[in-house]
């Protein structure tokens, strides 16, 4: 009696193995199709490449799901050696010939956390300062007067009045009142965020301003003194 | 008796009591900014140290890849004073009470070799024992790096005080649980894990070069009318759009118009125009940006045929990158096969329908002109043969650059790895000289995307 039913059990196993399998291509699928990855490119998509790549021993680097240099080059050469076009580009033709030669690759799960990455020169860690600063000290500006104290941080960085990196600029003693009073350790928001790193792109919305205070509150005369080039806000920009 | 004494006793009592309040609150208040003051300073040296740590990584990598004294030297003596600034960094934090000596022994090498190499005797080449010795220093100071950034990364997600960890310390009872100093202690013991090393310009490089003043001309003055006209054409807006124009004030190195468009209530679009041709310095439109819906690719052909229709020049993207629902992308021009590294633009693509949402074109606007550009005197070959043969060469083009006189020079462009790091090389296309050599960073520029 007991036998056959342990069959059954069997078969049935084998075939939700084999539906699970079948969901897993499916779902395989869907994640690498339709998107075309370049240089710079992040995500889901990316963590699944360099995977790939790492599977056939074209890709050294950390598999991150950030499309950088080493994940450039190593696309490149798995072109090279399928004789299609060098581009570096992830289209639908490379895709397909890259799942074919990756046929018994099965999907890793990754942590979708994403690694706190830099920006150009700048640590992850300058920018998160750099937010912890534009929050304390412009929260409730509009975006553009964020975008422009963080541009008056990165402009104080190229000036050779003031010291020579992120930290040494915020934690300069008197230079910022968030930083004096305690609040530069308030949690910045998004939007503070946003806003130094469209600064640290190159937007620079006070036009090369190295000071800025708020005619409202300020108490130094010397300020007053500075040549001013535009209010944002709130707060005056100066040279 | 008693009631009389205890009657005219109570106001001066109270009086005392308020007085001594007062006094009290205001010595608390004082003790608090003294706390904030010092604990500033700590976070001050705690962070400086890791940016130098950094950034000397970074240049250790970069001495890897030069071949000329020219480019060396300044490389070695910014390794010099980057491990100096180091130590004093280590110096500051309150861990006297920890052994600390591995990692100021591991600065100090990079220091002495550094000396050695880029200041004692700068003009005798580097020997392939030199060069694995900074392969060494480098693989270590990458291992440094990444402890302090765990530390770093630690101190910044859990608002963590360093006067907590000095308490912790000198406090000899209590079993020390402290994430700061337990961090360091981690790193001290991957130095101590370091075999003995046995001793007998980046990025900067092309973006400090940018000119003060643009070197051509912009063309006729502008009124604040024409302006508005202009910017409406610019952003395609039609007639009823509310501009409001204003002049900057003088302390700009540049005149300039400061544009602002109020679209509904939820964006607002500002620009800055120069006085002087109308030129758009940047524009940026802060409206909330929905899911993404189309990939960087596209975004990157949408920022192309932005700029065409905006009459700039034939442009090759060369960089692109994502935060949050925007893709930025690095365009420059490219004439008779060569790319304008001064003249380059910025823009901003919204991923959710394509939209360009930002310009950034300072550069463009103070350097692009017609120009004479000559034609190289080298031939590729000879140029590669300039490179340092520990690089392998993947890319390469011709390329007109900002070289460190601020003069625009025109170089072959070489794009080349050591290992898994990619180095951007500029060699002179007429004299051969090394003009600049960038160590990529791992990452393309992009975002924190979690902290």
């Amino acid at each position: 009696m007991r036998r056959p039913i342990r069959g059954i059990g069997r078969v049935f196993l084998a075939f939700a193995v084999c539906a699970s399998v079948l969901a897993a291509g499916a779902v395989d699928l869907r994640a690498t199709s339709e998107k075309v990855l370049v240089r710079g490119s992040r995500g889901q998509e990316v963590y699944e490449l360099q995977d790939r790549l790492k599977h056939l021993g074209l890709y050294r680097g950390s598999v991150d799901g950030v499309f950088g240099w080493n994940t450039y080059w190593s696309v490149r050469s798995f072109q090279r050696r399928h004789g299609i076009a060098v581009t570096g580009r992830v289209d639908s033709s490379t895709r397909q010939i890259l799942l074919q030669a990756t046929r018994d690759y099965r999907p890793r799960s990754h942590s979708t956390t994403h690694v706190a990455t830099g920006a150009g020169r700048f640590s992850a860690n300058d920018i998160k300062l750099m937010a912890n600063a534009v929050y304390g000290e412009a929260r409730g500006e509009p975006y553009i007067g964020q975008v422009a104290v963080a541009a008056v941080i990165l402009n104080r960085l190229e000036d050779p009045r003031f010291p020579k990196s992120i930290p040494s600029i915020i934690f300069q003693p008197g230079a910022f009142t968030a930083v004096a009073d305690g609040q530069i350790w308030l949690a910045p928001d998004d939007q503070a965020r946003r806003a130094v790193m469209d600064a640290i792109r190159g937007w620079d919305p006070t036009g090369g301003a190295v000071y800025y205070f708020n005619p409202a509150t300020a108490t130094s005369k010397w300020i007053w003194s500075r040549p001013q080039i535009k209010k944002i806000g709130k707060h005056i920009f100066t040279r | 008796m008693y009631r009389r004494v205890a009657a005219a006793l109570a106001p001066v009592l109270l009086a005392a009591l308020v007085v001594s309040g007062f006094w009290g609150y205001r010595e608390h208040r004082q003790k608090q900014a003294l706390l904030i003051k010092t604990e500033n300073q700590y976070q001050r040296a705690f962070h400086d140290l890791t940016t130098h740590v950094d950034q000397l990584q970074d240049e250790l990598g970069k001495a890897m890849a030069i071949n000329s004294v020219r480019q060396r030297t300044p490389c070695l003596t910014n390794i010099w004073r980057l491990a100096f600034a180091a130590q004093a960094d280590v110096g500051q934090l309150p861990l006297t009470l920890m052994p600390f000596h591995k990692t100021q022994e591991f600065l100090n090498n990079i220091g002495r070799l550094s000396y050695q190499l880029g200041v004692r005797d700068p003009q005798t080449p580097l020997s392939d024992r030199d060069w694995t010795q900074l392969r060494s220093l480098y693989a270590q100071a990458v291992q440094v790096e990444g402890e302090l950034r765990k530390v770093q990364g630690n101190i910044l997600s859990h608002n963590l005080r360093w006067m907590d960890a000095e308490m912790a310390l000198s406090d000899q009872h209590k079993k020390i649980d402290n994430q700061i100093i337990d961090g360091f202690q981690a790193l001290e013991k991957q130095v101590t894990e370091f075999p003995e090393v046995s001793f007998g310009p980046t990025q900067r490089t092309l973006e400090a070069r940018i000119q003060e003043q643009p070197v051509r001309d912009l063309g006729p003055e502008m009124s604040p009318d024409r302006v508005a006209d202009k910017v409406k054409q610019f952003l395609g807006r039609k007639g009823k759009t509310e501009v409001r124009v204003q002049e900057s004030g003088k302390g700009g190195v540049l005149p300039t118009y400061s544009v602002t468009l109020q679209e509904g209530a939820s964006g607002r679009v500002y620009l800055d125009v120069t006085k002087k041709g109308g030129h758009v310095v940047w524009y940026m439109d802060d409206r909330p940006v929905g899911a993404e819906r189309i990939d960087l690719a596209e975004a990157a052909s949408k920022a192309q045929s932005w700029l065409r229709a905006h009459g700039y020049p034939v442009m090759e993207m060369i960089q692109g990158d994502q935060t949050d629902q925007t893709g930025v992308f690095e365009f420059v021009p490219v004439e008779r096969g060569i790319r304008l590294y001064p003249d380059k633009v910025l823009v901003k693509v919204a991923l959710d329908n394509g939209e360009v949402v930002g310009l950034s074109a300072k550069d463009y606007v103070y350097h692009h002109r017609p120009r004479s550009l000559p034609s190289p005197r080298l031939t590729l070959e000879q140029a590669k043969a300039r490179l340092s043969p520990h690089v392998t060469v993947q890319e390469h083009h011709l390329a007109l650059i900002p070289n460190e006189e601020k003069r625009e020079v025109l170089a072959y462009e070489f794009l080349g790895t050591i290992e898994n790091d990619t180095y951007r090389i500029y060699i002179n296309a007429l004299n051969g000289d090394e003009e600049g050599v960038e160590k990529m960073r791992k990452e393309p520029p992009g975002s924190a995307q979690s902290w």
